[in-house]
């Protein structure tokens, strides 16, 4: 490796190098899971789209250091609106007899869908990140969560609509590995793109301090609900992917265990960098697809092990709480992908790439 | 008139179990800094207990129930939350997020996920009528239990010792270690008695539906979630405040809600919720040692 002088060369390669770095092998996963079985391909496209699920939580989390654990609320809702827009009317007259005429009588293809479900979680986002934002820490997080189980009731019992707890089903299964992994890299460099803007450094900034990011003029909560809105709009995206993937769901399939699950991924590959939040993904999808296949029974040698439903679940928060204990910065340390080339001597390192600053402040809530 | 008063003997009773739900989660939060996901698994514990002790006389399995939630709760401080003590707030939530989603899936693997029910004393849920109003003796209980608990726990904060130092936790952590408080002792004993809360919380929500599920303490953690943040983190007071409003905007909502829209209680519960917090964001009660110092 030799020192580059050149700042274009320096900035391909704080810029575009850690992009390239985590989308090709992206690619290189996608292609090697449409050589495989049906079931592994499943696997590999869930993958895709938990992706772009966790990305877009991450462009709230992991800027503004905040945990949220109602970032599923926009995934119902995107999800509902996609299979509301991608059935076709005659189904909806079967299905949902009740619907009012606005969205009984249009029909949208599969990316008309995705999007519109992304825009509508979007836009509540918008309606909520106003009060949201206003609060902080441990008592965002836990308002998000009362908004979690808020959605949840709604979409339960307003059956004429959402059918609630007998499922929706019928939605055309139109998303394949491809273009979930197109639309996982769209969310990856969405991601990328808007922590390098001027509100991603603000956000990060007070990520890190937030009195003394106040102290220099910046509006946090201003700050915040523009990365929510946009975090709203891709998780949404998600859940339009996986309502036209799953073909039929109801109001409990993406809830809790979505949530815990998300958050994992989230957490184990390291919450405050984007290399985490992707590394993380494939980390926690792997483990989870190996501990579903064991779910169903397997055969360890002479030994026979029964179907042990809840077996993935209990697994998952096991590892998770194992990399809490003794990892909590995640497997990458919430670092990025360090540059190929070394930087010159009198430039300063960019503060992704410095060591993840010691967290020794325990009053800060 | 007289469904002003039903309504309120029904506030006042589940406001007393929701101001006991909120307490345990506070109590830990005063002093640890951090909101206890894992509070609703110990309602599940405490359910459960009262399900494997179903043979035994009645105060026998109130005993059970007790000591197992105690144990568990001191075994959740011990196991998971004493090495992340320190770790940032995000860290500690989703930890015990983590240690909540463990016990829940545990529970249905070794329970299973169907509903288990007890047959509480009948004595609990038999009603009385006094001047055509219809109150239950549990609701009686409940207020009472309440009641004597947050006496005693007042009493033991402001008297005992140990009361005295986990209050001087609660304010300064540092400050209260470098005058001779035991960090360990202090931290275990809240969890102690966040444990015994949960405990009663969980006879009292058992004796009312009967069953139990391993998601048990998934709504009572929330609403003991939203009353704590309602009344203003690290307040004691104002949580048990919070659980009161949020009763009192859940059984108002019950009554003037149109028939259709009763389904949706939760939602605008929640919702009211929400606009609180747009003109209060620290809460009810501000509690000023929470803000940092800088």
């Amino acid at each position: 490796m030799k020192h580059s002088n050149s700042p274009l060369l320096s900035w391909i390669g704080r810029r575009v190098w850690p992009l390239v770095a985590l989308i090709v092998p992206l690619g290189a996963i996608a292609l090697f899971g449409g050589t495989g079985s049906i079931v592994f391909q499943r696997e590999v496209t869930t993958m895709m789209m938990y992706m772009v699920v966790v990305v877009g939580y991450y462009i709230f989390v992991g800027n503004s250091g905040v945990t949220s654990f109602g970032h599923i609320s926009f995934m119902i809702i995107g999800a509902y609106t996609a299979a509301l827009l991608t059935l076709t009317v005659q189904q909806k007259i079967i299905l949902l007899p009740d619907l009012p005429s606005f969205l009984a009588d249009v029909h949208f293809g599969f990316v008309g869908g995705a999007l519109l479900g992304a825009v509508v979680a979007a836009v509540f986002a918008a309606v909520i990140a106003l009060p949201i934002n206003r609060l902080t820490g441990i008592s965002l997080s836990l308002a998000m969560f009362a908004i979690l189980l808020t959605v949840n009731v709604i979409v339960s019992h307003w059956t004429s609509v959402t059918r609630g707890v007998t499922s929706m089903f019928g939605v055309p299964q139109s998303t394949t590995l491809g273009s979930a992994f197109v639309f996982a890299s769209i969310t990856i460099v969405a991601a990328w793109m808007f922590q390098w803007t001027r509100v991603g450094l603000r956000m990060r900034a007070a990520r890190e301090d937030e009195p003394a990011a106040r102290a220099v003029g910046i509006s946090i909560p201003r700050d915040r609900a523009i990365a929510f809105i946009l975090s709203g709009f891709f998780v949404g995206l998600g859940g339009a992917l996986f309502a036209q993937f799953l073909g039929a769901f109801n109001s409990d399939t993406f809830y809790i265990s979505t949530t815990l699950l998300t958050i994992a991924m989230l957490v184990i590959g390291g919450f405050k960098s984007l290399s985490g939040a992707v590394v993380g993904t494939v980390f926690v999808s792997a483990l989870d697809a190996g501990l579903r296949r064991m779910e169903d029974g397997f055969a360890l040698g002479p030994l026979e092990v029964g179907s042990r439903p809840g077996l993935s679940a209990v697994g998952l928060a096991l590892c998770m709480l194992l990399v809490l204990v003794f990892r909590s910065e995640g497997l990458t340390g919430s670092r990025e992908i360090p540059s190929l080339w070394r930087l010159r001597r009198n430039e300063t390192p960019p503060a992704d790439t410095l060591p993840a600053p010691a967290t020794d402040r325990k009053d800060v809530s | 008139m007289r469904t002003v008063i039903q309504s309120a003997i029904d506030i006042l009773s589940l406001g007393s179990l929701y101001a006991l739900l909120a307490l345990g989660v506070a109590l830990v939060f005063g002093i640890m800094r951090f909101i206890n996901f894992a509070h609703g698994e110990l309602l599940m514990v405490g359910g459960y207990s009262l399900f494997l002790a179903r043979e035994l006389p009645f105060v026998f399995m109130i005993l059970v129930c007790i000591a197992t939630v105690v144990l568990t709760a001191l075994l959740f401080e011990r196991v998971a939350f004493r090495p992340i003590r320190g770790a940032n707030p995000a860290t500690q939530l989703v930890t015990s997020f983590a240690l909540s989603f463990l016990l829940q899936n545990l529970a249905m693997l070794t329970l299973g996920p169907r509903a288990k029910s007890v047959g509480l004393p009948t004595v609990l849920t038999e009603q009385f009528t006094v001047g055509g109003l219809r109150i239950a003796k549990l609701d009686i209980l409940t207020v009472v239990l309440g009641v004597v608990l947050m006496a005693s726990l007042g009493f033991f904060l402001k008297r005992s010792t140990l009361g005295v130092q986990m209050r001087a936790s609660a304010e300064n952590f540092e400050m209260a270690r470098l005058v001779g408080v035991k960090a360990n002792t202090v931290i275990a004993s809240a969890f102690a008695i966040s444990g015994l809360l949960a405990a009663s919380a969980a006879i009292i929500l058992v004796a009312k539906t009967g069953t139990i599920t391993p998601g048990l303490g998934l709504k009572p953690v929330v609403i003991a979630f939203v009353a704590t943040i309602m009344g203003g983190l690290g307040s004691l007071s104002g949580a048990a405040l919070g659980g009161f409003v949020l009763s009192f905007l859940s059984v108002t909502l019950q009554t003037l809600l149109p028939l259709d829209l009763r389904p949706f209680r939760d939602a605008f519960v929640f919702g009211s919720v929400v606009l609180i917090f747009l003109l209060r964001p620290q809460g009810l009660i501000v509690v000023r040692s929470i803000k940092e110092r800088v």
